[in-house]
């Protein structure tokens, strides 16, 4: 009867109706199970709280018109909500969601942003509406018991696992039925920061599932409101190497220090998580690969991040390397690295290499300007000044260079004379190698550190 | 294997998803096969059998923005002259169409540039005389063809795959991209039925290599071995494309109908 279409709100619906069943996949719902879920639908959309919800997902639908009568409200459940009992047919079209015979053509008021009905645009053969299946009509009549609302909009998670689609849908179903359970509540809860929601769910589910997994899925988040002339859809993709990265990340190998980069990532507030507070760290997942560096260098190196005002109580302007040296792993970053940047197995080796003969030679000279100096530099002609010049001590002393050509090639360099556009990234990396490297020996990294740095932000930087 | 190798740019192009109809059309980072078929029977003039026709293609544009755009809403007329209250008839001519202005937000890609494989190979004087104007996207989304050439891809037992479309059965060897699901085919002897399947989009390069190349990086990775049944698959791959770790870019040939 009911199967994952993989369209979003068909397979949310599904999900939430087998979460609903207590079940474990849509083909083991029964006859009765959909008629449970019906019933439950007939008598909860129709009133509130969940009424005023569905005002921005089916509006001038039976579920919410008042002045719809009896008998029309009554035709309106047998075709739309209960149609998978009827054998109505639509003469020689198929469901465009899962290929069996279509029942019935849905607009607006039955499926969010479609056009409403009549129109002729965006339909072939001019014949306005989708044709539809009873199976799947039911399963998006029931998508908003898997969704939860989020800036005035539902929010939804999809995946290609259908194990994620559920356990997302099964988590948001026990949150509104908890809802509808309280007598008081005449409106859902209104949550903000969709993103951070969103992070927070697919954390939860790579906790009690993705990580026993062998393939890390792509999660996106569909973010939308059907309501009047505001109608609006966001959508948001995770790629597969980001949830691998989450993944391995809030493993047990790396949970300790992971946790605690999250946990100072929340926007400071009293009672800080989802739905009432933003966690920067989870939002900033969204401009990756592309603001990498930047993500390195906060939340890896901890350099204090100047945001833009509009963002009150973002925490990341307080961070202080030398607060925060229990946080510095390279290991984590390494990671980061190899999943989300795709960066060569041998230039992280190289890199990592560099960072322990630098530590080395830190902690055997006490070289402390030159710390500072590697920290601070900003050109891409003093950095290779400090690299050569430390170099040359070393083979003063008769040591061994501190890095070589090739090394230095494939770490810093396209070519001979031609600086990597990412320059300042490695140097980041080598760096934190180095820290974390002279914190494990104990060194007195917070008479090395310069002062607290902030990085200038921006408003692109946040999105 | 012989292919057309189509090489074209434009200045915007857009991919409709196509559930969503209303307040925002939002485009797919990609062309749909749907797309790249209409694209190829505009070539050709009519519309093709898809089957035995493939395609494989890398893409890549400079941006993503949004434009506000008016959209006519058409919907059936009552067959009667327009009547206005107050203002008696105002169209005296039978009104079977009637229309509204809407405003609407539609994402669009900026410079988007495509190398466009095709098979069979014969299909190469089409693209070098277009029976129609040629499009990718919306119907003004102009695009330019620079370059049509006939190649010949070379079986590989390594590749690597970037700014492409892969079938989803891929998703579990790359690791890597966003799954979206997409129109495949849309059949015009059966009133535009359309038929949909699940595709990654790999932005990124990754680089595909039998496994016991594969297993000092894996080592290192610290991942698990992962072996297939089909582990030695050979990759079609483009000769004339640049090396990169002793692989050449990989094209993976989709079909429209199966």
């Amino acid at each position: 009867m009911l199967k994952f279409t993989r369209h979003p709100f068909v397979d949310v619906g599904a999900a939430a109706i087998t979460a609903f069943a207590g079940k474990s996949r849509p083909e083991d719902l029964s006859w009765q199970d959909l008629d449970e879920v019906a019933d439950f639908i007939e008598r909860h959309y129709t009133r509130d709280p969940l009424k005023s919800f569905l005002t921005a997902i089916f509006p001038n639908s039976g579920y919410v018109q008042p002045a719809m009568k009896p008998e029309k409200f009554a035709a309106f459940l047998n075709r739309y909500l209960y149609g998978y009992r009827n054998e109505e047919s639509v003469s020689g079209l198929r469901c465009v969601y899962c290929g069996r015979e279509a029942s019935v053509r849905v607009f607006r008021q039955h499926v969010p942003m479609l056009t409403g009905e009549g129109m002729l645009n965006f339909f072939p053969g001019a014949a306005p509406g989708l044709p539809v299946c009873g199976f799947c009509l039911l399963c998006i009549q029931a998508f908003p018991l898997g969704a939860t609302k989020s800036s005035g909009r539902t929010l939804i998670i999809h995946s290609d696992d259908e194990q994620v689609t559920l356990r997302a849908a099964r988590n948001f179903l026990q949150d509104n039925l908890k809802y509808l359970n309280m007598h008081d509540i005449t409106k859902y809860p209104d949550q903000k920061f969709p993103r951070t929601i969103f992070v927070d769910q697919v954390l939860r589910i790579s906790e009690d599932y993705l990580q026993g997994q062998e393939r890390s899925p792509s999660i996106t988040l569909y973010h939308l409101t059907n309501y009047g002339t505001t109608a609006d859809v966001s959508i948001l993709h995770l790629p597969a190497q980001v949830v691998e990265f989450l993944s391995i990340a809030s493993s047990a190998r790396f949970g300790g220090v992971w946790r605690e980069i999250v946990r100072r990532a929340w926007q400071s507030v009293d009672g800080a998580r989802p739905g009432v507070a933003r966690n920067f760290l989870y939002e900033d997942l969204f401009e990756l690969p592309e603001r990498a560096a930047r993500f390195v260098q906060v939340y890896f190196l901890r350099q204090g991040f100047r945001a833009p005002v509009r963002f009150k109580d973002d925490p990341r302007s307080g961070y202080v390397l030398e607060r925060e040296l229990d946080l510095i792993s390279w290991d984590l970053t390494a990671m980061f690295l190899r999943e989300v940047m795709e960066m060569d197995a041998e230039r992280i080796r190289a890199i990592r290499d560099l960072g322990d003969r630098l530590s080395s030679y830190i902690s055997r000279t006490n070289d402390r300007r030159f710390f500072r100096d590697f920290y601070r530099v900003d050109r891409y002609g003093q950095l290779r000044g400090l690299l050569i010049k430390a170099s040359n001590a070393e083979v003063r002393s008769g040591r061994s260079p501190l890095i070589g050509f090739d090394e230095f090639i494939t770490i810093f360099e396209e070519g001979r004379d031609l600086p990597r556009i990412d320059w300042r990234l490695a140097r980041d990396l080598v760096l934190i190698r180095m820290i974390e490297r002279l914190h494990q020996e104990g060194k007195m990294l917070e008479e090395m550190t310069p002062e607290a740095e902030e990085i200038p932000g921006g408003e692109a930087a946040e999105g | 294997m012989q292919v057309v190798r189509v090489e074209m740019e434009g200045l915007t192009t857009s991919f409709r998803y196509p559930h969503f109809m209303w307040g925002r059309h939002p485009t797919f980072e990609m062309p749909p096969p749907a797309t790249i078929y209409g694209h190829i029977c505009s070539a050709v003039g009519e519309w093709m059998d898809p089957i035995g026709l493939r395609f494989g293609y890398t893409f890549t544009h400079e941006g993503k923005g949004e434009d506000l755009e008016h959209v006519h809403a058409i919907s059936p007329g009552t067959g009667r002259p327009l009547r206005q209250r107050k203002r008696g008839v105002v169209f005296a001519e039978p009104v079977n169409i009637q229309g509204n202005v809407n405003p609407l937000t539609r994402e669009f890609l900026f410079r988007p540039r495509m190398t466009l494989y095709v098979s069979p190979a014969d299909l190469a004087e089409y693209f070098r005389s277009p029976r129609y104007p040629t499009v990718l996207g919306r119907s003004q989304d102009l695009m330019s063809y620079r370059r049509v050439e006939v190649v010949d891809l070379e079986r590989a037992p390594r590749a690597y795959y970037e700014h492409t479309l892969l079938p989803w059965e891929m998703q579990v060897r790359v690791r890597r991209g966003v799954t979206v699901l997409m129109p495949r085919y849309v059949d015009y002897s059966r009133g535009r039925e359309p038929a949909f399947e699940r595709y990654v989009i790999l932005q990124n390069r990754v680089v595909l290599r039998p496994v016991e190349e594969r297993q000092e990086d894996l080592d290192e990775e610290e991942r698990p071995v992962i072996r297939y049944e089909d582990e030695a698959m050979l990759h079609w791959v483009d000769p004339d494309s640049p090396e990169y770790k002793g692989a050449k870019r990989g094209v993976w040939l989709h079909g429209f109908t199966e």
